[in-house]
């Protein structure tokens, strides 16, 4: 049950979350001896930098005083401001608006990619947990193990090489397998863009998808099987009930509830996946940024990326906690 | 036949079979239900009372198996039925509508997620009472399990032992059953809520004019409700009788030695371990009476022949060669 | 108690234990009678003994680079050469010493962190169990791969580096899972009993805990094993950690970034996958085998 009290201690540990992953955050560069940042600034531009501007530098990049004025301009500007830094490589873009031209396709890849996975993977367990030990379990289960055992940038590249170039219709390629929309649509609410956004965005879908719903069947499947030999589910066949509400509202209700904790956790893995699979097809999320950050050393990016994730998951995760409460009566704390 | 039957159990055998091991639960079990009486079934946990229960709903799933055996009711409108030759549409309306049950650990027995409310319902509507029917009914079946109509509104954690307890007496009643199944239906309540579910029970079969199979493995407490009583040993039955007889003129020596574990006010202390040994696994296939091992009184035969259920004096039936010499009165 | 009858038996068979005789042999013995065990085992025992002689062995050195470029599969080289000749059998076989070897330290260290904070916080109570339970949840909370990521990004590009990051990274999980099988065990009467008379804590941990957690130590740390193995790979795609040593990741990075797609370089790039599935495959196995064998369930 969904309670006020249950809501404010869900809020105050979102803050304590998104409060250590700032510190994470600023403490990191900081840490290493010699700033790496700086340094990597120095050996590139050095000779550039005329020496009256290398103090501008270090306070933009809140290096000056102790370490707690450092924290304590770190996290104003961030907080007031929302100021992430300039990024070294498309200088001089701030790294808050790089992040936000890339972050809806990556968010547009992570959330229709983990609502299928955990359609797909809860519909197979629905089917297969009431025909438990028989073929088509043994069949799905072993399909799942398999299929849930690859890494996912490897399986896109095995379907860029054989639904991208291998195999070819009509002199056409089935697939695209790069960027998120051809270059001849013009971004906007046309149709012609939305499907070629659609089309490009298949393969890495399907690619994620695959990976990551057999996770999602297993623990459903062992789930049902668990609660099926529940007390309650044997009351409920000798009321008499019909099958179907027996499934329905006796089984799957209680099943549902393990399932939305493990989407909190899955949903950290299928943040990996996604960028590994952005870089695959060059899809402009923020995990392509990523990859770009970290070949071109670009750490003010490197940094905001990972805390703009990191708050993403943060806000997905107490979307569930709240979710979760209500889908169970039980939760009131804790 | 006295014609006065409401469910009749013959020659019944239920046994769990698992990858390793093949354990004969229920072996060659008759019982008879009649209309309208209370019939206690009392012996050791694990000597397969529950296990005998299911089949009152034929309840038998893997691992459980049925080995042999039939189940009559008579209490139906178009005459006896052979439950167990149902088909699962026709079981499906036969369960609850004609017999229901108050499981042992019934305090598990209870869906979390749904509302006390829903759960005495959702038994109506799939055995054809309207919503509207089911809905007014709700109300009326609380009262009689006595409880506050209040609870209806409540999910199961939010109750109490007893009050989940009473919540299952009114689901049990909701479609209106001829007869009930109550597995251990007081153990892991508190002394005071105990009795008060029994006398419940009782009041219930005088008012409701229900059949009520009361399953426990205290016979103080079935000898105070039933008016027959089975005493089952190791998957059999091994006495039946009147209450009063089994009570005051036991015949088996199990059942000598069970009353004699009963705690009295003299003598707390002849209680403490209750029958000194243990029943025997039921595993491997059992020669002679399987109680004599522990039996003061056994003797060779005891050992090589199997004691069949014998009449001691007209409806009372003990299997043992050695009756009697126990009398409690 | 469960007991409706047709559910868990109840006194009849208490849940199953360990025996006190050598359990670790007899743990052993039984998952290699089972079936599925066997066959995950069997996977195992082949990687490992690849990783261990394999280098030993191969038909050419791994940084071998006078064959042509890009060949396909043939007799000379069976999987075929990658963009500068090297052979990629060669470099599987060597590569996956590198990629066990970086599972296989992870998961011992995530067992020896993880199970000591788990024991410790269930075992101690209080403030030690506060403590370390919000680090674990927080942890848990903070995506791992971006995480991963940005750590390796800021220390030096070494394979150690990589063995460190994801060690500090993994145990989270673990010790959770061990401190709730810590309070399920310490509940249970043996240990009570051993209380009673007068051993101390370590002892207790040592002869009534950590033989009945076998089961649960040995699946999460399989499953550990191929997370690491993943994880390693993932970041050497990225261009993290050392991208010189030879490693099924890095087989991938290169790949990748010396467009063996547009060579349409399969043989190159079936090999590492399929190396981490079978493992994938084996883990999941094993630890199938091992909740048969036991009684303990995978925890999600
Ligand atoms: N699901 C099951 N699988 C295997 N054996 C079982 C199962 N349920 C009960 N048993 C065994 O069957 C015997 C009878 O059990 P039960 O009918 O529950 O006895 P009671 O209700 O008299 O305590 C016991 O030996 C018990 O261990
Ligand atoms: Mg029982």
């Amino acid at each position: 049950m969904l309670t006020a009290r249950y809501l404010e201690r869900r809020v105050i540990y979102l803050f304590i979350t998104f409060f250590i992953a700032v510190s994470i955050n600023f403490f990191l560069p900081r840490l290493i001896p010699g700033n790496p940042v700086f340094t990597i600034l120095l050996s590139r531009y050095g000779n550039q930098i005329k020496p009256q501007y290398l103090q501008l530098i270090e306070s933009e990049l809140n290096l000056r005083g102790t370490l707690w004025q450092q924290y304590v301009g770190y996290m104003s500007s961030l907080f007031l401001h929302g100021y992430l830094g300039v990024s070294f490589y498309y200088y001089p873009a701030t790294v808050s608006s790089i992040i936000f031209s890339h972050l809806p396709w990556t968010l547009f890849l992570l959330g229709t990619a983990t609502l299928l996975s955990v359609f797909i993977g809860v519909s197979i367990a629905t089917y297969i947990g009431w025909r438990l030990g028989g073929k088509a379990d043994s069949l799905i289960s072993s399909i799942s193990i398999g299929l849930g055992s690859l890494p996912f940038f490897w399986l896109g590249l095995i379907f860029q090489i054989v639904f991208g170039l291998m195999i070819v219709i009509d002199g056409q390629h089935l697939f695209p397998i790069a960027h998120a929309f051809s270059a001849s649509v013009y971004p906007g609410l046309t149709f012609s863009f939305i499907s070629s956004v659609l089309y490009h965005s298949a393969l890495p879908i399907i690619t994620l998808v695959l990976i990551s719903f057999p996770g999602f069947t297993l623990l459903m499947r062992n789930t049902i099987s668990t609660i099926i030999n529940d007390d309650y589910v044997q009351m409920a066949r000798a009321k008499g009930l019909r099958t179907w509400r027996i499934k329905k509202m006796y089984v799957n209700r209680n099943a549902r509830l393990p399932i939305a904790t493990s989407v909190a956790l899955a949903f950290g893995s299928i943040v990996g996946g996604a960028f590994l699979v952005e870089v695959v097809f060059s899809y402009p999320g923020i995990g392509y940024m990523l990859y770009n950050a970290v070949t071109t050393s670009d750490f003010p990016l490197i940094d905001g990326i990972f805390l703009m994730i990191t708050i993403t998951v943060i806000i997905a995760n107490f979307i569930v906690d709240l979710l979760y409460a209500i889908l169970d009566p039980r939760v009131v704390l804790e | 036949m006295s014609g006065n039957e409401l469910l009749e159990v013959k020659d019944l055998s239920i046994s769990y079979v698992t990858r390793d091991e093949r354990i004969d639960a229920v072996r060659n079990v008759s019982l008879t239900l009649e209309k309208g009486s209370i019939h206690g079934l009392v012996g050791e946990s694990g000597c397969g009372k529950s296990t005998l229960a299911t089949i009152f709903l034929n309840l038998i799933y893997p691992p459980a198996r049925l080995v042999g055996g039939s189940l009559r009711y008579f209490g139906g409108p178009s005459g006896e039925i052979s439950v167990l030759e149902l088909k699962a549409p026709e079981l499906r309306r036969y369960r609850w509508k004609e017999v229901s049950m108050i499981f042992q650990g019934s305090m598990n027995s209870l869906n979390p997620v749904m509302r006390v409310y829903e759960q005495i319902i959702d038994a109506m509507i799939d055995h054809d009472y309207t919503f509207e029917e089911a809905m007014l009914r709700v109300d009326t079946l609380l009262e009689l399990a006595g409880i506050s109509k209040r609870v209806k509104n409540l999910y199961p954690h939010e109750l109490s032992g007893g009050m989940k307890q009473r919540v299952n007496i009114a689901i049990a009643l909701a479609c209106e059953p001829k007869a009930i199944i109550a597995d251990e239906p007081t153990t892991a309540l508190d002394v005071v809520v105990q009795s008060q579910i029994t006398r419940k029970l009782e009041s219930l079969r005088r008012d409701l004019g229900l059949s009520i199979l009361f399953i426990s493995h205290d016979i103080s407490l079935v000898g105070a409700i039933a008016d027959k009583i089975s005493v089952m040993y190791a998957g059999k039955i091994v006495e039946v009788g009147k209450a009063e007889e089994i009570l005051n003129t036991p015949a088996h020596q199990y059942t000598i030695a069970l009353l004699a574990s009963i705690p009295t006010l003299k003598s707390v202390e002849s209680r403490i371990s209750g029958i000194p040994g243990h029943p025997p696994r039921l595993n491997t296939p059992i020669t002679g009476c399987a109680f004599a091992d522990r039996c003061s009184k056994a003797q060779n035969r005891c050992r090589t022949e199997n004691p069949e259920l014998e009449s001691i004096s007209g409806d009372h039936f003990a299997a043992c060669f050695f009756p009697g010499g126990g009398s409690n009165s | 108690m469960n007991e409706t009858g047709f559910a868990v038996p109840d006194v009849a068979s208490p849940p199953p234990v360990m025996k006190k005789r050598s359990p670790l042999l007899e743990f052993v013995i039984s998952v290699w009678r089972n079936s599925k065990g066997k066959v995950g085992a069997i996977i195992y025992l082949v990687m490992i003994a690849i990783a261990i002689y394999g280098r030993f062995f191969p038909p050419y050195s791994p940084t071998d680079v006078q064959f042509s470029a890009y060949a396909p599969p043939s007799y000379a080289h069976i999987l075929g050469t990658n963009y500068v000749g090297e052979d990629v059998f060669s470099q599987f076989v060597y590569g996956s010493s590198v990629s066990l070897m970086v599972g296989f330290t992870v998961a011992l260290a995530t067992m020896v962190i993880g199970t000591i904070a788990g024991i410790s916080a269930g075992f101690l109570g209080k403030l030690t169990d506060d403590v370390i339970m919000r680090v674990v949840d927080i942890l848990l909370v903070i995506p791992g791969f971006p995480l991963l990521v940005i750590l390796s990004a800021y220390l030096p590009p070494t394979i150690w580096s990589t063995i460190l990051i994801l060690s500090i990274l993994s145990w989270p999980f673990h010790a959770r899972v061990i401190r709730s099988q810590t309070l399920t065990i310490r509940r249970r009467s043996f240990v009570l009993s051993s209380k009673l008379s007068g051993l101390g804590n370590f002892r207790i941990i040592v002869r009534d805990l950590i033989p009945n957690m076998l089961p649960i130590i040995f699946i999460n740390s399989i499953f550990v094993v191929v997370g690491a193995i993943v994880a390693q790979a993932g970041l050497a795609f990225f261009g993290l950690g050392n991208i010189n040593s030879i490693n099924w990741g890095t087989m991938l990075y290169w790949f990748y970034n010396e467009d063996g797609i547009l060579f349409r370089a399969w043989w190159w790039l079936i090999p590492p996958g399929v190396g981490i599935m079978l493992l994938g495959i084996g883990a999941n196995l094993l630890s199938n085998a091992v909740s048969e064998v036991s009684g303990t369930k995978r925890q999600y």
